[in-house]
C-alpha cells in the first residue's frame, strides 16, 4: 500500500518537476513535448523550440538525475545504518563524500578542466575511491573491524581530507572558490542525457546487492555475534557492504556534489512507514529519497528565481529541522 | 533430530596472548544437556563460542556429527547449531516475526527468503513459544522475559539439532527463568548451556561441567560433581548441601 501511493507521489513530484519553473510551461504543452520526444506521437508542434529545450535538455535530465541521487544516497544510508547498527550513519559520515569533494576541488582550482567537462566528476570519483581505500586500510592498520570502529575512522578520515579541501580553497583563487563551495553544496543542474547511464547503472546493481542482502542486514542489526551464529560472515560483509555503498555514493556524488541529511534521514522515514525490516526499508528508502530530492530540487530553483540556490542548503534546512524532531520523539517514545 | 557433539582437546588463546581455555574434552550425545558452570572469567563464554563456530580453537577441534564444524560453510553450520545469546537489537524496529524470521536466513538461496515452508515454521515456533499475540509488536515493547523468548524463537526457527544458550536466564524474574528451562529441555535436542545457578544446574544439566581458571575442574554427573569441597574450590565461597523438607531432593546454600 504504502509502495503503490509511493509510486504515485514519485510521478507525480517528476511531473511537477518538469512543468514548475522560471519559465512556466502549461503540463498540456509538457506532455505532448514528451509524447513527441518519445516517438509516441508524431504530432504537430505547437511549441516554441525553447520550450522544447527546457523540458527535454534540462528539467527531465536533472530530474530524472534527482531521482537518482535521492534514491541512491537513501539506499546507502538504510544500509549503512543497519550494518554499523548506528542511526546516524550516512554516506558522508564515512568519508567518501569528503574524498570526492577533495578530486573536485584538486579539478576546479588546480589542474583545470584537462579531460574536459568530465574532469570534476572524474576527478571526484576517484578522490571518493581513494577516502574508500584509506578508510578500509586504516580499519585493516587499527584492527577495527567493528561496527563503531568503522563509524569512528570514517569521520577522522572525513576530517582529514576536509582539512586538505579547505587548505586547498585557502590557497585558491577567491573567485574559482565560489564555484567550489557551488559544487561542495550540491546541485543537479549539470545534469545531461549522455550521463546519466552511469548513474543509473550503478544505482540499479547496488540497490539489487542491498536488497538482495535485507536478510542479513537485518541479522546485523540484532548484533555481530548473533549474525554469525546465522551463518553470515559479519566482517567482510561489511566492508562488501561499506564498499558497494562508497561506488555508489562516489558515482552520485560526482554528479551532484555532495548533498546532505538524504542519506541519513530518508531511512528513518522510510522506517515509520514500513517497520524495521530492510526488504521493505530498501525499496521504501528508494521511493522517499527519489521524491523528496525531486522537491528539495524545485525549491532549491524556484526560491530565489530566476538565480537557484544549492540544493545541500534546502536539504540541511529541512534535515536539521528534521533531526531535531526525531530526537523529540524519539525520547518521547522511549518508556 | 539431536546431534552429537565431541570437543575434542579443544584450547583458545587470543593470538600472541596466554592461553583463554586450556585443552578439554567432552561428549554429548545426541538429546543430552550439558550445563557449564563457572565463576566470572572462567572460560564458559569461550568454551560456547568454540562449540558455535565464532573463535576457531587454537588446538584441538570441535565435532558435530564426527564432522569439525571448520569443514562445513558457515551457513551449514548455522543449519544444525542455534544460539541464544545475550545480545538484543536496540535501535531498530523489528517485530517479534521478523526477528523470528531471522532464523531463516541460513537457509535463504538466491533471491531473499526463498522457501515457501519459511513462514509455516515461524508461525510454528511462535506458537510453542506462546508468541502468536505478539508477532506484530516491535521487540523493544516487550517485557524481559518475552524478549528472552523471542531470541529462543529465532533460535529455533533455524531448526538445529544442538542449541547453545548463553545464560539463558540471566535478568529474568523466577518464573520465566523456570519457563525458559522448561521449554527448551521439551525440545529433545542436544543442549549445551550456560548457567549461574548452581541448584538450576542440576536440575536442568543431564552433565555438568566445571571450568575455573580456563581450565576443565570437573566433568560427569550432576550429582557427583557438585560436591561441596568442589564448590568451594570452584567459587572460593562456603557450601552447604541440604534436604528440602519434603525428604525428597537435596539443594545447595552458599555463604562467604
Amino acid at each position: 500500500m504504502t509502495f503503490v501511493a509511493a509510486t504515485v507521489v514519485l510521478v507525480m513530484s517528476l511531473w511537477s518537476a518538469l512543468v514548475i519553473g522560471v519559465v512556466p510551461i502549461p503540463s498540456g504543452v509538457v506532455g505532448d513535448i514528451l509524447l513527441y520526444r518519445l516517438g509516441i506521437s508524431d504530432g504537430r508542434v505547437a511549441w516554441s523550440t525553447g520550450q522544447e529545450a527546457i523540458i527535454w535538455d534540462l528539467r527531465l535530465p536533472r530530474s530524472i538525475l534527482a531521482c537518482f541521487v535521492g534514491s541512491g544516497l537513501a539506499v546507502i544510508g538504510a544500509s549503512l545504518q543497519s550494518v554499523t547498527r548506528n542511526p546516524l550513519a550516512d554516506p558522508h559520515l564515512l568519508g567518501i563524500s569528503s574524498g570526492s569533494a577533495l578530486g573536485a576541488i584538486v579539478a576546479l582550482l588546480h589542474v583545470g578542466l584537462v579531460w574536459g567537462p568530465a574532469t570534476v566528476p572524474l576527478l571526484s570519483f576517484a578522490g571518493a575511491l581513494c577516502a574508500t581505500v584509506i578508510v578500509l586500510l586504516t580499519a585493516r592498520f587499527t584492527s577495527s573491524a567493528t561496527a563503531s570502529g568503522l563509524v569512528l575512522i570514517g569521520i577522522a578520515v572525513a576530517f582529514v581530507l576536509t582539512a586538505m579541501s579547505n587548505l586547498l580553497i585557502y590557497l585558491g583563487e577567491a573567485r574559482a572558490a565560489h564555484t567550489v563551495v557551488f559544487w561542495m553544496l550540491g546541485g543537479l543542474g549539470l545534469a545531461q542525457w549522455q550521463h546519466l547511464v552511469y548513474p543509473a547503472v550503478v544505482l540499479v546493481a547496488s540497490g539489487t546487492f542491498f536488497w538482495f542482502n535485507a536478510g542479513a542486514l537485518n541479522a546485523l542489526t540484532v548484533g555481530d555475534e548473533t549474525a554469525s551464529t546465522l551463518g553470515i560472515r559479519v566482517v567482510q560483509f561489511r566492508y562488501l557492504t561499506f564498499a558497494v555503498g562508497a561506488l555508489l555514493t562516489a558515482v552520485l556524488v560526482a554528479y551532484s556534489g555532495v548533498i546532505g541529511f538524504v542519506g541519513l534521514m530518508i531511512p528513518h522515514i522510510a522506517r515509520m512507514f514500513v517497520g524495521g525490516n530492510n526488504f521493505l526499508i530498501i525499496p521504501a528508502s528508494a521511493l522517499f529519497g527519489g521524491i523528496f530530492l525531486l522537491w528539495a530540487d524545485i525549491v532549491a530553483r524556484s526560491i530565489l528565481a530566476p538565480s537557484e540556490i544549492p540544493i545541500g542548503i534546502v536539504t540541511g534546512l529541512v534535515g536539521g529541522v528534521f533531526f531535531i524532531w526525531l530526537l523529540r520523539r524519539r525520547n518521547h517514545s522511549w518508556r | 533430530m539431536a546431534a552429537r557433539l565431541e570437543v575434542r582437546n579443544a584450547s583458545w588463546n587470543p593470538p600472541g596472548l596466554p592461553t583463554v581455555l586450556h585443552p578439554l574434552k567432552f561428549t554429548l550425545e545426541p538429546g543430552q544437556r550439558l550445563v557449564v558452570v563457572g565463576p566470572n572469567g572462567a572460560g564458559k563464554s569461550t568454551l560456547l563460542r568454540l562449540v558455535y563456530r565464532y573463535l576457531r580453537p587454537s588446538s584441538g577441534s570441535v565435532l558435530i556429527d564426527d564432522t569439525d564444524i571448520w569443514n562445513i560453510g558457515a551457513p551449514a553450520a548455522a543449519r544444525t547449531v542455534a544460539v541464544v545469546l545475550q545480545e538484543q537489537p536496540a535501535e531498530f524496529a523489528l517485530t517479534v516475526a521478523e526477528i523470528a524470521a531471522l532464523g531463516r536466513v541460513p537457509y535463504r538461496r538466491g533471491i531473499v527468503s526463498g522457501r515457501t515452508g519459511d513462514e509455516v515454521i515461524t508461525d510454528r515456533v511462535l506458537r510453542l513459544l506462546r508468541l502468536a499475540g505478539l508477532r506484530n509488536r516491535i521487540l523493544s515493547t516487550l517485557s524481559g522475559g518475552e524478549r528472552q523468548r523471542v531470541m529462543l524463537a529465532r533460535a529455533l526457527v533455524q531448526e538445529p539439532d544442538l542449541l547453545v544458550l548463553d545464560e539463558p536466564t540471566n535478568h529474568l524474574d523466577i518464573r520465566n527463568q523456570l519457563e525458559i528451562l522448561a521449554i527448551v529441555r521439551e525440545l529433545g535436542v542436544t543442549v549445551i548451556c550456560s548457567l549461574h545457578d548452581l541448584n538450576m544446574a542440576a536440575d536442568f544439566a543431564d552433565q555438568l561441567l566445571v571450568l575455573h581458571k580456563g581450565r576443565m575442574l570437573a566433568h560427569g554427573d550432576a550429582g557427583e560433581v557438585l560436591n561441596t569441597s568442589l564448590i568451594e574450590r570452584a567459587f572460593s565461597v562456603r557450601a552447604r548441601r541440604r534436604r528440602s523438607p519434603d525428604g525428597g531432593t537435596s539443594y545447595l546454600t552458599f555463604h562467604l
